[in-house]
């Protein structure tokens, strides 16, 4: 995750870019739903909660001679891996926060397999106001040019029982409109603008600055980097030896 | 259960082997399944990509829960390894109608040369213990990483590379066994119908190899037995080395840097004698010794090898020595339970540790079930309570293993084809060399 500008290039009049992606937001507002809907085209009903963060990428072409391909950070919501969320969203060059349409109060329990978590979340928060605070941070320490979206998630609960709505999609759209975000509402179980949402983001990227594509070119497939790392990687964790 | 499998082995051998030799007196049997044993060595690290138990984990996966480790894996380890899992692939592949077919499938192409050849340096006089040696260097090779901490996680890269080595050079041979190519290398089908000679002894091959995994002695600080250090170094049949492009010694397959200085200080003048001349040196032979050089930025790795491998395998060796500073735990994990491992030699992986990794992967559905690939903090407590690791996780799909698992259902812990490899590193931020760690792994096993 060092310092990865987003790599693109052109061949043959098409174009090619590559970006990083994070999502964020509360707990159990269905980060990895979205990004699994996305990425896999599946939904589970049952999902437990993330552990640390999962990586997914997802090619998508925008028309007929533009290809984004997107890496995906799927972070943990629980409150315990706030601190780890700089590691991700640090040289992301667009975000997704996502919180739920049908909570305004208080957050959903975790899966009962974490039940000290839940003992130990300070704040419970409506997810939108954790959106808020994402949104928030993002723009006060990410990449300057972040590209931020605001899914309200969980379309399919309202569009069954509509009194089941907690935040109106005017509001959601008024913020967004003001903090100058993406906005979409979501349904990873219905996959209703899931698609859109991504693409939408796609198309605001900067594909034309991009850089030429030089990944996985062989030489870094080779084996391992033997040439002496930056002094400033060593990690937080004291374990190293 | 090993024994077991050992006689399924037996059995099925006798019977595919022509009637004439289907009794064989009890102690040609027990000959035969020693020599075996040191050509299985081969098979061992297969079994582990395939997913197979292993002799080391066994006790894991018997009993749940994970036995403290060995200290330091050393001759022991080796003399282990024959009890149990080296041929339970044989018996699998049932209906064969003769030995060489059926070795062809069941056991890599390495153990079938090293079988012809065994009965080719019988049947003719000729042959040179170089090349019934060049079968059990793989052998060697493989254990040998396996057996030692400092082997990377690729520690399969040159083996498995080595055995399409094999494969190409006797691909179509070992099809048909009457093709020229083997009457070129005086291989004679009919002295494989017999079991004395289908895995020769070799007296000096022997007592060399079982010594090859013993550590040397430390030299005494009044040096009285440096002769006998120097004649164990000697005789170790490999030898790996590291050294910095100054001439800094770094590593050593055997003996301490004591021990080795003056060697280091022939190899660094040799090969900077070569340089100076801007003509790189690769490698060269001195008697039944071949010696393969190789630099990789400001390292230079010699591997030094009486076992008559090629340089391309040597040299792949040599590739898996470099391991990454920032991996400090690799995993590789099958069916829920532990294949291999690769740590540091100071530190061994604590059992709750590695009960703890393998409570959140296979207990808590949602790594598992997330499809991608992880990147998990987590604290190790008998690694060090007071800090974080990070743990890269990637469930792999046997089916089409070169693609991460793509849609897995959360499902039962110890699912057969389950294969998971965790790379754990203290470096916050190593998640995309982990990954390409990965790739290169995943890429060597499948090729």
């Amino acid at each position: 995750m060092s310092a990865r500008m987003p790599q693109g290039g052109r061949q043959g009049g098409s174009r090619f870019a590559q970006f990083k992606l994070v999502l964020l937001g509360e707990s159990a507002v269905g980060k990895s739903s979205l990004v699994l809907r996305f990425v896999k085209d599946q939904f589970d009903d049952y999902r437990e909660s993330t552990i640390g963060a999962a990586f997914l990428t997802q090619t998508i072409a925008l028309d007929e001679s533009t290809t984004v391909k997107f890496e995906i950070w799927d972070t943990a919501g629980q409150e315990r891996y706030k601190s780890l969320a700089p590691m991700y969203y640090r040289n992301a060059n667009c975000a997704v926060v996502v919180y739920d349409i049908t909570q305004a109060v208080s957050g959903p329990k975790p899966p009962a397999v974490c039940a000290v978590t839940v003992l130990t979340v300070p704040v419970v928060q409506a997810s939108l106001d954790k959106a808020k605070a994402w949104v928030k941070e993002l723009q006060r320490q990410a990449n300057e040019n972040i590209i931020i979206a605001l899914a309200g998630n969980k379309l399919d609960l309202v569009t069954d029982s509509p009194d089941k709505r907690a935040i109106p999609a005017a509001d959601a759209e008024q913020y967004a409109r003001e903090a100058g975000l993406l906005f979409f509402e979501t349904s990873a179980k219905t996959a209703e603008n899931v698609r859109e949402l991504f693409t939408a983001i796609a198309r605001k990227l900067p594909l034309d600055q991009a850089g030429p594509r030089n990944i996985r070119s062989g030489v870094q497939r080779s084996g391992v980097d033997l040439r002496p790392e930056a002094s400033n990687t060593q990690g937080a964790g004291g374990c190293n030896c | 259960m090993a024994d077991d499998n050992t006689n399924e082995v037996e059995a099925k051998h006798k019977s595919d082997l022509s009637p004439s030799d289907a009794n064989i007196k009890p102690q040609d049997v027990n000959n035969m399944d020693e020599d075996r044993n040191k050509n299985t060595l081969a098979v061992y690290v297969q079994d582990t990509t395939s997913g197979s138990a292993s002799p080391n984990i066994n006790p894991v996966s018997r009993e749940g829960t994970p036995p403290p480790l060995p200290p330091r894996p050393r001759h022991q380890l080796l003399e282990e390894r024959p009890t149990s899992s080296g041929t339970l692939k044989l018996p699998k592949s049932g209906g064969r109608p003769s030995l060489q077919s059926k070795a062809t499938t069941a056991l890599s192409q390495q153990d079938i040369q090293s079988f012809y050849n065994g009965g080719k340096e019988v049947h003719s006089k000729p042959a040179s213990r170089q090349l019934s040696f060049t079968n059990f260097g793989f052998g060697i090779s493989r254990s040998g990483s396996d057996a030692d901490d400092s082997a990377s996680v690729k520690s399969f890269a040159p083996t498995l590379e080595a055995g399409a080595d094999v494969e190409s050079l006797l691909g179509e041979a070992l099809q048909d066994q009457e093709t020229p190519a083997w009457k070129a290398m005086g291989f004679r089908p009919d002295g494989l119908h017999s079991e004395e000679t289908l895995f020769a002894e070799d007296p000096y091959f022997e007592r060399a190899f079982k010594h090859e995994f013993d550590e040397v002695d430390e030299m005494k600080p009044d040096g009285s037995n440096e002769a006998i250090v120097m004649n164990q170094w000697r005789s170790k049949l490999k030898h790996f080395m590291i050294l910095s492009s100054a001439g800094k010694p770094i590593y050593s397959r055997h003996g301490d840097d004591q021990l080795i200085t003056n060697y280091i200080g022939i190899v660094q003048t040799l090969i900077s004698f070569y340089q100076g001349a801007k003509n790189e040196l690769k490698g060269f032979t001195a008697g039944d010794v071949r010696f393969v050089i190789m630099s990789k930025g400001p390292l230079n790795l010699v591997a030094i090898s009486r076992l008559g491998e090629s340089d391309g395998q040597l040299r792949n060796q040599l590739e898996a020595l470099t391991r990454s500073p920032n991996l400090l735990y690799g995993l590789i994990v099958a069916g829920g339970r532990l294949v291999s491992v690769v740590r540091p030699k100071k530190h061994s992986l604590h059992p709750g540790d590695l009960h703890l990794i393998f409570n959140m992967l296979f207990e808590a559905g949602s790594v598992k079930a997330g499809g991608g690939e992880n990147w998990i903090p987590l604290c190790l407590p008998g690694f060090n309570n007071t800090g974080f690791l990070y743990m890269y996780v990637s469930f792999l799909s046997l089916t089409q293993s070169s693609e991460p698992l793509n849609d897995r259902p959360a499902s039962s812990a110890g699912d057969e084809d389950e294969v998971a490899i965790l790379l754990i590193s203290a470096e916050k931020e190593g998640f995309h060399e982990m990954r390409q760690m990965r790739d290169v792994l995943v890429e060597v096993a499948t090729v």
